[in-house]
């Protein structure tokens, strides 16, 4: 049995290699952009802490939150975003495509997961220099807040949980995909929800704070984390986490299968 | 009629009924994102002011804060919405060869699509208001205002056209301009004064962003909106310089372009 799980893991891995090494391949045949995607990025990150940084010019407190609490969720965030970016974003625009053109047929037909062959098959290799700047700029709101020893080594932990989490919740709408004739669209209203999930709780009112932690929990991404690490490490905080993944885990299962029996294969 | 009156209309009508015919992917893309955005916005200023009205942020009290958001997102939708995506994937895969032969060229085809998506936006901006205003959360609009918002937005909207033209031109060089493009929409997004008023800026950044046409394309408007036409005919000329500018350097750069193109898969 151990045996079989070790076996399947290093296959996996393996395989998880070779969509690295294609999609690396691929990006050095054209640099410029492999240039101007760290561009985007840096573009990005530096927009949106300068943003809340100018805020905290004009006041004191954000919610509960000081300047220095709301810039380490905001790099927390950014981190999510960096991973979302670097291991999965490029395969929900594919995803669209292949449903779309039914190209997804050579997906089903090879020997491993679907869901895994289908969202991570594509990397972004202008991750590798962005991992520098987007820890770094996290380790630096980390030391300004003074996470204690036992929060540093948390971090990574939440960091793990928090993007599973996330994945998981956009893998589940992309599954609207198999339900669509314009697929492309789906991805826009995931990129709305990520444009929620990049401010904490407190910030929204009564109602939506309830759905988007409840029924569509977008919110616990980065706001669980935060306030475990921020607030006395309250471990509520992480159940909430995990029994988020735990129950979206089901829902994606559920929803794939469905959509799966739905695809009627363009192309054949 | 001179017969290119009657081919800009044909194509205004052509790019209506595509732009109407896959509503959704408009509502989601276009619509979707700016309203969502907005409510962010509002959600976000309402947890800063924490229910006060009286407090005052660089001369905003919330209601005006409010209100300065609310035009961001009309200036939004009628001014710096266009992103032109068509134009690169119609140089990637070689389909500007028709525009070579056709009495009807690749900028004037662009510009026809672009005024037929305007006047859709318009209505879009105009409904928006409406409902925003009856809700309750824009307490006060002039109509003289509004009008003079809208007009200078239309030039807002040319200037921000024909630099995603030249956006979409760079498709002769590189596979891919979408970056591009994203990173222009992230910097003007910043530095126009649509994610926070200018006002709230440290001064050496206004000072330095007053040489540039970034607060014109929503700074400016907003404020025209809200009633100072301070800026009026001085945003106007600004903005028609940059759009001529523009324009010249779109066209050298589809000369320049054009004889490099292979006319991919023909």
């Amino acid at each position: 049995m151990k045996n079989k799980i070790t076996a399947t893991i290093s296959h996996y891995l393996s395989v998880y290699m070779s969509f690295a090494s294609t999609s690396f391949a691929k990006a050095m045949d054209f640099r410029l952009n492999f240039i101007l995607l760290i561009i985007l990025d840096i573009c990005f990150y530096s927009t949106t802490l300068a943003s809340v940084d100018i805020l905290y010019d004009h006041v004191t407190t954000i919610g509960p939150w000081k300047r220095d609490q709301l810039m380490f969720f905001l790099s927390f965030m950014l981190f999510i975003d960096y991973l979302h970016m670097s291991l999965v974003s490029e395969s929900f625009w594919q995803l669209s495509f292949k449903v779309r053109t039914g190209e997804l047929d050579f997906e089903i037909l090879k020997p491993i997961s679907i869901l895994f062959s289908v969202f991570f098959r594509y990397v972004r290799p202008s991750g590798v220099p962005l991992f520098f700047v987007t820890s770094s700029i996290l380790i630096y709101h980390g030391l300004k807040v003074e996470l204690s020893l036992f929060n540093w080594i948390m971090l990574p932990i939440l960091i793990f949980l928090s993007f599973t989490l996330r994945i998981i919740l956009e893998f589940a709408i992309a599954t609207v995909t198999f339900w669509m004739v314009e697929t492309i669209s789906i991805n826009f209203v995931r990129m709305q929800l990520q444009s929620l999930g990049r401010w904490p709780d407190f910030v929204y009112s009564s109602y939506p704070k309830r759905i988007f932690t409840t029924i569509f929990p977008i919110l616990m991404v980065g706001s669980a984390p935060a306030h475990f690490l921020l607030e006395g490490n309250s471990f509520r905080y992480i159940f909430y986490l995990l029994a988020c993944i735990v129950i979206f885990s089901f829902v994606l299962k559920y929803f794939w299968k469905k959509g799966l029996d739905q695809y009627d294969s363009a192309s054949s | 009629m001179h017969p290119n009156i009657s081919k800009w209309w044909q194509t205004i009508k052509i790019s209506w009924s595509k732009t109407l015919t896959y509503r959704v992917n408009f509502l989601m893309q276009i619509i979707g994102p700016a309203l969502v955005f907005f409510f962010i916005k509002y959600n976000l200023w309402n947890s800063i002011y924490a229910g006060d009205e009286s407090t005052v942020i660089a001369g905003y009290r919330f209601p005006e804060m409010i209100t300065y958001h609310v035009w961001t997102l009309v200036v939004g939708l009628v001014g710096i919405s266009n992103n032109s995506a068509g134009i690169s994937e119609e140089i990637r895969l070689g389909k500007i060869s028709s525009y070579l032969i056709y009495p009807f060229n690749f900028w004037e085809f662009h510009t026809a699509s672009f005024l037929a998506f305007e006047v859709i936006q318009y209505l879009v901006a105009s409904i928006t208001l409406v409902i925003l205003f009856y809700i309750g959360v824009l307490p006060d609009v002039s109509a003289l205002h509004t009008v003079l918002g809208f007009i200078f937005c239309f030039f807002v909207a040319c200037f921000w056209f024909s630099m995603q033209f030249i956006v979409g031109l760079i498709a002769f060089w590189l596979n891919e301009t979408w970056s591009i493009r994203i990173i222009l929409i992230t910097l003007t997004s910043f530095l126009s004064g649509y994610l926070i008023p200018l006002e709230l800026y440290p001064s050496w950044l206004t000072d330095i962003l007053a040489y540039t046409p970034f607060p014109y394309l929503s700074f400016y408007p907003v404020k025209i909106f809200m009633g100072d036409t301070t800026h009026f005919f001085s945003g106007l000329a600004i903005l028609i310089g940059w759009s001529f500018v523009s324009f010249f350097v779109g066209s050298l750069i589809f000369k320049k372009g054009v004889r490099l193109y292979t006319a991919a898969g023909m």
